[in-house]
Formats: C-alpha cells, sequence, structure tokens
C-alpha cells in the first residue's frame, strides 16, 4: 500500500533514518531463532515488532511490510523471503522432520512484524487498521451511541461487535470462516477491558472486517479492536492484547500462519490486559499435557506485554502527529 | 430466574468462601447424576443426563456421507446444542441461539481436537468406510430440557453416555466397485460395531465466586460468578480443551491453579461417571 509511505513521511519522524538503519542491522542480528529449549521472545520480539522510540516506523519494518505484501519480489532480510521452490518441500518435511521449519522462515518463537495504525475510517468515532503478516484487518467504532436494538433501560453501557469476512479474504472465494462465533469471542475479550458504567443506556458498536486472513485472525482482530476502541475515545481499563500459539508435533510456534493452522495438533489463545496481568479470555484446543500449557502461557503473555507497548506507542504516535 | 436479594447474594458467597453451599455441599463436590441411556429409539444412541435439576439429553445418529477433500481418511463429526423453551421462556425464537452458539462451539473445541485431529476424543479415522468417498457422519444433538446451571458438564456427560450408546450398523462395500463411481455400501441391519469412548474426555466448569473456585454450580450460583473456567481433561490427565467464560479477567497463576484442581476432580467424576453409564446400559438391556 503506496499509503503507507506517505503516512511515514508526514507523520514528522523525530528519529531520524540512520539510527534506525543501525537498528535494522541490529535486527537482522537478532533475526535468527531463538533456540526452543530457552522460550524468552524478548530479545528477537522487540526489535522485529520494529516500532522503537516515538512509534516512528523503522527502516526494516518498512521493508517487511512491503515484502510481505509484494510477496516474492523484495530486497528484504534473507529470513523472511520465502523462495517459491522450497514451498513445497516444506510441505512434506511436516510430516517427515522433527523440526518444524516456518514457511516465512520465522523462528519457532517469533511473531510477526505488527503494523498498527488508528484513524483509518473518518466516519466512525474511532477506528484503528493492523497489518500482521498477511493477516489485514480494519475496525470501526462507533458509539457510544444509541442503539434501536436495546429496549430495556440498563445503568451500564452495551456492547455490541461483529466480525465479518470479506469474500476475498480467504483463497477461495467466498469461504468465511465460523464468523459468528468469532463476533462473540470478539465481545467476551472486550467487555472485561471496557469500562461500561461510563456511558449507561448507550451502546458502543464495534464492526471488525478481516481484508485479508492469513493466519491467527482473532488475535488480531482483538487488538485492532481495542486499538480502535482507545481511538474512540471508550473509557479502559487497559488496552487489550491477544496472542495465538500452535502446537505442530512437539513444537510450539507463536503467531501461526494459516497454513500453520490448518495442520496444528493443538491451538491456544490468550488475550489479556498487560499493565494489569489479567486474562479476558482463553481457549485452548487439541491435547496438551500440563507443562505444555504453562510453557504456552508464559511465551504468549510475554508477547502480550511487547505487543501492549506497542499499540500504547502507535496511540501516542497518531496523538504526537496531530499536534504537529 | 428469580432475582436475588443482597442478602440472598450475601449468604451465597459467604458460604462459598466457608466450603459450605446453599444446598450443603463443598466446594469440589458435585450434585448426584443420574445417566439413562437408550432415551431415544430412533437415534443411533442416545442419553439423558440429570444434574440436580439441570436435565439435558443427546442423541447420537450416524448417516453415510462423503467425507472432506481435506481430510479423504476422516470421517465427520458436528455437534450442535439446542436450548428449548421449556427450559426458559427466554430460549423461545432466537432468544437461546447465543447460548447454543456458545455451548455447541465448546463442546467441538473439547471433543474434536485439532485440526489436523490429534487429540480428538472422537476417532475420526475409524468412521472412514471408503477412503475418500464414503464416511460416517455423526451428528450429535444436545438438547436443554432444564437448566439450573452448569450446562456445559451436563451436555459433556450426556455426550460420553450417548457415544457409549452408539450403536453403528456395520456396513459392506461392494468389492467390484471402479474407481471414480461411488461405491455401493450394503448397511447391515443386524450387526452393529460400539464405539470406543476411552478416549473421550469430561467437561469440568470451575466458577470462580469471590476467591474461591466451585465446581457443578447452580444458577443462583452462577449469578454472582465473576468469571468461569471450563476445562475438558481425558482419562490420561491431558487437557483437551479450555475455554474461559464470563468478563472479568483472571491472573493467569489463578488459570493454572483452576486447572490442576480440574485434573484432580477429573478422576473422581470420570470413574463416576463411567460406572454410572455402566448401570444405565446395565439398566437398558434388561
Amino acid at each position: 500500500m503506496k499509503s503507507i509511505k506517505k503516512k511515514e513521511a508526514a507523520a514528522g519522524s523525530t528519529v531520524s533514518l540512520s539510527p534506525s538503519r543501525i537498528l535494522a542491522r541490529q535486527n537482522q542480528k537478532n533475526l535468527h531463532p531463538s533456540p526452543s529449549t530457552s522460550p524468552s521472545p524478548s530479545p528477537s520480539l522487540a526489535p522485529r515488532l520494529g516500532l522503537g522510540q516515538g512509534g516512528v516506523l523503522t527502516e526494516a519494518l518498512h521493508i517487511q511490510i512491503e515484502g510481505g505484501m509484494a510477496g516474492k519480489i523484495s530486497n528484504t532480510p534473507a529470513t523472511y523471503t520465502p523462495s517459491p521452490t522450497s514451498q513445497d518441500k516444506k510441505r512434506s518435511s511436516i510430516f517427515t522432520g522433527s523440526d518444524w521449519v516456518r514457511p516465512d522462515g520465522r523462528g519457532l518463537h517469533q511473531c510477526r512484524p505488527a503494523f498498527l495504525r488508528t484513524g483509518a475510517v473518518n466516519s466512525a468515532s474511532g477506528s484503528a487498521y493492523a497489518e500482521f503478516g498477511n493477516a489485514k484487518v480494519i475496525v470501526s467504532v462507533f458509539g457510544p451511541r444509541e442503539s434501536k436494538k436495546a429496549m430495556m433501560y440498563s445503568d451500564i453501557g452495551r456492547l455490541n461487535c461483529n466480525v465479518s469476512y470479506t469474500s476475498f479474504a480467504t483463497p477461495i472465494h467466498g469461504q468465511a470462516s465460523d464468523s459468528k462465533d468469532l463476533s462473540s469471542m470478539l465481545h467476551k475479550a472486550l467487555e472485561g477491558a471496557i469500562i461500561l458504567e461510563s456511558f449507561p443506556k448507550t451502546t458502543v458498536d464495534v464492526f471488525a472486517l478481516v481484508l485479508e486472513s492469513g493466519g491467527s485472525d482473532l488475535p488480531v482482530v482483538i487488538s485492532c479492536a481495542s486499538l480502535a476502541l482507545a481511538d474512540a475515545g471508550i473509557m479502559l481499563y487497559d488496552m487489550v492484547a491477544s496472542v495465538s500459539m500452535s502446537c505442530l508435533g512437539k513444537n510450539l510456534v507463536i503467531d501461526p500462519v494459516s497454513e500453520e493452522e490448518s495442520y496444528q495438533d493443538g491451538g491456544l489463545m490468550i488475550t489479556c490486559m498487560p499493565s494489569r496481568n489479567e486474562v479476558t479470555q482463553m481457549t485452548v484446543t487439541g491435547e496438551w499435557s500440563t507443562p505444555k500449557i504453562h510453557e504456552a502461557m508464559q511465551l504468549c503473555l510475554d508477547a502480550c506485554s511487547k505487543l501492549g507497548k506497542i499499540m500504547r506507542s502507535c496511540l501516542k504516535e497518531a496523538v504526537s502527529a496531530t499536534q504537529e | 430466574m428469580v432475582g436475588l436479594s443482597l442478602g440472598e447474594k450475601n449468604f451465597i458467597k459467604g458460604g462459598i468462601a466457608q466450603d459450605i453451599r446453599t444446598d450443603g455441599r463443598k466446594r469440589l463436590t458435585y450434585r448426584p447424576i443420574f445417566v439413562e441411556t437408550g432415551v431415544i429409539p430412533q437415534a443411533s444412541g442416545s442419553a439423558r443426563v440429570k444434574m440436580g435439576a439441570t436435565d439435558v439429553i443427546a442423541s447420537v445418529k450416524a448417516e453415510l456421507g462423503k467425507p472432506n477433500a481435506s481430510h479423504p481418511d476422516k470421517g465427520k463429526v458436528s455437534i450442535y446444542v439446542d436450548c428449548s423453551p421449556t427450559a426458559e421462556p427466554t430460549f423461545e425464537g432466537r432468544g437461546g441461539e447465543e447460548l447454543s452458539m456458545e455451548l455447541s462451539t465448546a463442546l467441538q473445541r473439547c471433543l474434536l481436537g485439532g485440526k489436523s485431529g490429534a487429540g480428538a476424543g472422537i476417532n475420526l479415522s475409524s468412521l472412514s468406510i471408503v477412503e475418500g468417498k464414503v464416511c460416517w457422519d455423526i451428528y450429535i444433538d444436545g438438547l436443554v430440557v432444564s437448566s439450573d446451571g452448569n450446562l456445559l458438564d451436563a451436555l459433556g456427560a450426556a455426550i460420553k453416555a450417548a457415544l457409549s450408546n452408539t450403536a453403528v450398523p456395520k456396513v459392506q462395500v461392494a468389492a467390484n466397485a471402479s474407481l471414480d463411481e461411488q461405491p455401493e455400501v450394503d448397511v447391515s441391519d443386524e450387526e452393529f460395531l460400539q464405539f470406543d469412548t476411552t478416549g473421550v474426555p469430561v467437561i469440568i466448569t470451575l466458577t470462580k465466586v469471590g476467591k474461591h473456585y466451585i465446581v457443578d454450580a447452580t444458577a443462583e450460583e452462577e449469578s454472582q460468578m465473576s468469571s468461569a473456567v471450563s476445562i475438558s481433561v481425558n482419562r490420561q490427565g491431558r487437557i483437551c480443551g479450555l475455554t474461559k467464560r464470563g468478563g472479568a479477567g483472571l491472573d493467569p497463576s489463578i488459570i493454572l491453579d483452576m486447572i490442576s484442581v480440574a485434573k484432580h476432580v477429573s478422576e473422581q467424576l470420570i470413574n463416576k461417571l463411567d460406572s454410572e453409564i455402566a448401570a444405565a446400559e446395565a439398566c437398558e438391556e434388561e
């Protein structure tokens, strides 16, 4: 999307490009997958997620987004470019090899770079656009406003969520995967974070649209929705960040893409409020042993807290951009 | 449900804090469970489970179908729960739809395992008849007849009982079928195969009221909950699914504690349920 470049130019960058290039080079060093026995996403996640001081897009992140969208041609760091021929090899290695090699070359405990922007939709009270690798989601928030559906008086506010897929979101046209279920999951994830007492008798509507389904859609929708709520000025106890993990054989893989999700033996999704250290929503599918759940939860919570910081810096950047 | 006065609410919360609930149970004790199998003759298998005033019926119907293109060697299972208006007048029409969706999704998550089929309570590969062409489609339907809390646990138990009661007819495939045509399948009327339910997990819902967790909450206790976590545990003690319900946030250490409590409770529950199901099946045969 060319608009990204324009926005970057428009937002007065407080950090000049040369230190970020150094940061980018540091990023590249840290891109090597961390050994799966010592799970700590901290060295690899922070530079990977790209938004450094003041939330300005670093050079590395900028290139990665281009690479992600162009798909094939890019001058990205080598680990991120999938070579077309190796795709088939990877499919067979799922069943024979013991270590899963990720299609986009990330380490097992490495998340996709997060691109978050508020103010995507002008007519809404608040909105946000999120791109996590190939998963692209836009969320708009309307309210607090009167709702015709709500007939009864209620002394706390109401939340109404709706998640829908565009017909071109999945490779097969019109194949929307259980979006009814996603709406209620989004509702449950957000209702613990919103201070409903601050808007009695009214309703806040959250509408999420998945433009492209790139794997791990619900966590992206939840994180983007909480950013949109903050952009709309709705009072929140804390930002809501969400991360999911997949279990493939004996590997735990964080932030799976659609291919990994379709082969997964089990999945775990956590939604939490990082600063309050509270889990608002958690779902586990498949068979897990207790130590595995412990490990997966630790990794996810750590990633959620980093994602929470990135969301906050995105909001700060939006405010500082409007002030200039 | 009748509203609770402030005094009643305090009574419930205070009792739970002191390990005595309103009906005299301890925090981790289940209500007496009654299981009846074979209640629906037209279905391949069925069961009715009563936990106190909560009454649910589960029926299993096996039909021939075509397997999914992405998993040609596996059968299909679909789980759907219907909340009848006899349980609550608010369930009439579309009112009960949200609750049905929530229960159906939670049950699917617990019983069907991951996308690749690993960790499923029901072995899908055993449902395949001719790879890529014919398989068994299992339709599991749950009906909530009367609701007094803890619907998910009751439905899980009912499905487990219904599956043990299920008799899938034996099929014979015509040997001379060519590769393109649909093979002829002869469904036997006399011979049946029993389902293997040793791998089917049970679901345990832990409701957090104040600082303590209770198991098998009644509707009154559920109205006072801050959040609930439903954990599905199988015989080997592995977690097959977890769903958190309720809006309030929970500390991660509490969730891990709940998982260990659920595992502890599950041992007794699985044994109790198995003995009840065996007794019900024996009763039915007489």
